[in-house]
C-alpha cells in the first residue's frame, strides 16, 4: 500500500514537471510553425537587416527593433548595474541588520508592481520631464531605459546580494587578517569572487528589460526606426508583436510577427543558458 | 465544427418557429460575445447595459480590441459580432460577413490647447501626416517643429483618417501610440503636437481643430460637410443568428439610436 502511494506521489511529481515542458515544446511549435515560412520566404538576411517595417506594404524587416531593443537594454543597464552592484554590496557586506531589514522587502516589492504602474509612472512624470528639460518629443530610448532600469534593479539586487554572501566567509576573514581594510576586502576579493553570480544577475536583469513590453510601449514612442539619439523614439520586438497583435489577419503579417517570436525566443534563449552557466561559475 | 453545431441549431429553431408557429414570443436566451474597435466598444459597452436591463436571459460581452481584430475576430468565429470604426477593406469584403452601419463618426484633428492654430486644410493636414510640413510655422502657428502622433497599426481610426486624408501614401509620424485615450494624453501632454480622435472623446485638455473650416460636429457628420468621416460597423458571420438579430435590431432600432444621438452620434435610423 506504501509502496503504491510512493509511486503515485512519485509519477505525479514527474507529471507536474512534463506539463510546463509540454508547454514549452507547444509553443516553440507555434512560432516556428508560423514564423518560419515567412523568414524562408522573405530571406533570413532581408528579415533581420530589413531596415523598413511597413506591413500594409508587406515589407517586414526588424533591424530597427532589433537594434531598439539591444540599444535601449544596453543604456538600462548601464543604469542599473552599478546601482544594482553597489546597493547588493551595501545589503551584504555594511548596511546595519536594522536597515537591512526594512531595505530587503522594499525591494521585493520593487519586483512585485505590475510593469503597467511602471509604464504609467513614465508616461506622466518622466516623459514630460524629458521633453521639457532635455528635448522633444519626451517619448523616447532614455524615457524606456530608465523605467527599464528600475525594473531590473531588484533582480540585479537580489541575486547579486546571494552571489555576494555565498562568498566563503574565511576569505574574508584571511583578507582581514592579513591587514586589508574592509573596502579593499570588498574591492580585491568579495567581488572578484562572487563575480560570476553578480554576472548572472546582470544577465537576467537584461532579460527582464528586453522581455518588457507593456512599461516599454507607453514610454518608447513605437517608432520602427533607428534612433539618431537617446531623446529618439525606438520600437522594442516585444512592442512590435504587441502593438500589431490585433492588426495581423492570417497571412504575412501575422508570420512576420510570430517571426519576431522567433528572434525574442532566440535571444532571450542566448541569456538564459549563459546566465545559467555563469551561475554555476563555468567560464563562457 | 462549432459552426456546424450552430448552423444546426438555427436550422432546428427555425423549424421549430415555422412549426409551432407560437415559438416566436419564447424568450432568446444565451450569451453574445462582441468583440472589435476601441471607438465603438465605448458605445457598446452602454448599449448593452441597457439592453441587458431589457431581456435579462441575454448576456453580452464585450471586447476592446481594435477594429481589424473584431472584423478578423467576426470572420473566425471569436466573436458573435464584430465592431468596426472602418469599412472593410482588402480582402475583407470577400469573406462573407454581413455588415450593419450602426452610426456615422467624424474623426477630429486634435492639438493642444495652447495651440494658437485653428483650422487646417484637407491638403495642410495630408501634408503634415505624410512629413511634408513639419513646421507649425508653415500653417500659421508658432515656429516649432510638429509632433505627429498617430495610432497603432489596425486601429479603425487609423485605418480611416489614412484612406481619407492621405489615401496611398505612409505615414511619417513622430510617435505611435496606443489607443484613442494614448494619443489624446499624447497631445495634452505637448504643445507642438497632432493626432486625431472621434469627436465624442474630445475633452478640455486637447483642442479639436476645425478642417476646411467646418467643426467636426454631428450636425456636419450628418450633412457630410465635415470631411473626415467614417462608419461604426457591426459585423456578423454570414447572416445573422436570432441572438444577434436582436441585439442588432435593437440598437438599430428607436431606443438604441436614441441613445446614440443622446452621447453626440450621428443615428444613421
Amino acid at each position: 500500500m506504501n509502496k503504491y502511494r510512493e509511486w503515485v506521489i512519485e509519477k505525479s511529481l514527474v507529471a507536474a514537471a512534463m506539463v510546463s515542458l509540454i508547454i514549452i515544446a507547444f509553443i516553440i511549435i507555434t512560432i516556428f510553425r508560423t514564423g518560419l515560412p515567412l523568414i524562408a520566404e522573405e530571406g533570413v538576411f532581408h528579415f533581420l537587416f530589413g531596415m523598413e517595417w511597413r506591413p500594409r506594404r508587406e515589407i517586414f524587416g526588424i533591424f530597427p527593433m532589433m537594434a531598439g531593443t539591444l540599444l535601449v537594454t544596453i543604456l538600462s543597464m548601464l543604469i542599473s548595474v552599478p546601482l544594482g552592484i553597489l546597493a547588493a554590496t551595501f545589503l551584504a557586506e555594511v548596511a546595519p541588520q536594522a536597515i537591512r531589514s526594512i531595505l530587503r522587502p522594499v525591494i521585493e516589492l520593487l519586483a512585485g508592481i505590475p510593469s503597467v504602474v511602471y509604464g504609467f509612472v513614465g508616461l506622466m512624470a518622466l516623459v514630460p520631464f524629458i521633453r521639457i528639460h532635455l528635448g522633444p518629443p519626451g517619448f523616447s530610448m532614455l524615457a524606456g531605459a530608465i523605467v527599464l532600469a528600475i525594473m531590473a534593479l531588484p533582480i540585479i539586487i537580489t541575486i547579486a546580494e546571494d552571489a555576494i554572501n555565498a562568498v566563503p566567509k574565511t576569505y574574508k576573514e584571511a583578507s582581514l587578517a592579513l591587514g586589508a581594510t574592509h573596502w579593499q576586502t570588498i574591492r580585491n576579493v568579495i567581488l572578484p569572487a562572487a563575480r560570476s553570480g553578480i554576472l548572472a544577475g546582470v544577465v537576467l536583469g537584461s532579460g527582464r528589460a528586453i522581455g518588457e513590453t507593456m512599461a516599454a510601449i507607453m514610454v518608447l514612442g513605437n517608432i520602427p526606426a533607428i534612433p539618431d539619439s537617446v531623446l529618439d523614439p525606438i520600437r522594442t520586438l516585444t512592442a512590435n508583436v504587441a502593438l500589431e497583435m490585433a492588426y495581423a489577419a492570417a497571412g504575412p503579417h501575422r508570420q512576420a510577427l510570430f517571426a519576431t517570436g522567433i528572434v525574442l525566443f532566440g535571444a532571450i534563449s542566448i541569456l538564459v543558458i549563459t546566465a545559467n552557466r555563469l551561475r554555476r561559475g563555468q567560464q563562457l | 465544427m462549432k459552426r456546424v453545431f450552430a448552423l444546426v441549431l438555427i436550422v432546428t429553431m427555425l423549424l421549430s418557429i415555422a412549426g409551432t408557429g407560437i415559438a416566436t414570443t419564447e424568450v432568446l436566451r444565451g450569451t453574445l460575445v462582441i468583440g472589435g474597435s476601441t471607438t465603438v466598444y465605448v458605445v457598446t459597452v452602454l448599449l448593452a447595459e441597457r439592453f441587458m436591463e431589457k431581456y435579462p436571459d441575454i448576456r453580452v460581452e464585450t471586447h476592446s480590441v481594435g477594429s481589424t481584430a473584431g472584423i478578423v475576430g467576426a470572420n473566425e468565429g471569436t466573436f458573435d459580432i464584430g465592431m468596426s470604426s472602418r469599412w472593410l477593406r482588402g480582402d475583407e469584403p470577400g469573406w462573407g460577413l454581413t455588415e450593419f452601419v450602426v452610426y456615422m463618426d467624424g474623426l477630429a484633428p486634435i492639438v493642444h490647447p495652447t495651440n494658437p492654430v485653428r483650422d487646417l486644410t484637407m491638403k495642410q493636414l495630408k501634408k503634415i501626416f505624410i512629413g511634408e510640413i513639419t513646421n507649425w510655422k508653415e500653417v500659421g502657428g508658432k515656429d516649432m517643429p510638429i509632433t505627429v502622433i498617430i495610432r497603432e497599426e489596425g486601429s479603425g481610426a487609423r485605418g480611416a483618417f489614412e484612406d481619407i486624408v492621405h489615401e496611398d501614401i505612409d505615414p511619417a509620424p513622430t510617435l505611435i501610440l496606443v489607443g484613442t485615450g494614448g494619443v489624446r494624453a499624447g497631445v495634452a501632454g505637448d504643445p507642438s503636437a497632432i493626432s486625431y480622435i472621434t469627436p465624442v472623446a474630445v475633452d478640455e485638455t486637447v483642442r479639436a481643430l476645425t478642417v476646411d473650416g467646418v467643426e467636426a460636429i454631428a450636425a456636419n457628420v450628418l450633412a457630410g460637410t465635415f470631411p473626415i468621416i467614417r462608419p461604426a460597423l457591426f459585423l456578423t458571420k454570414g447572416e445573422p443568428s436570432p441572438l444577434e438579430q436582436k441585439f442588432i435590431d435593437w440598437v438599430l432600432g428607436p431606443e438604441g439610436q436614441q441613445m446614440l444621438e443622446e452621447m453626440g452620434l450621428v443615428r444613421v435610423r
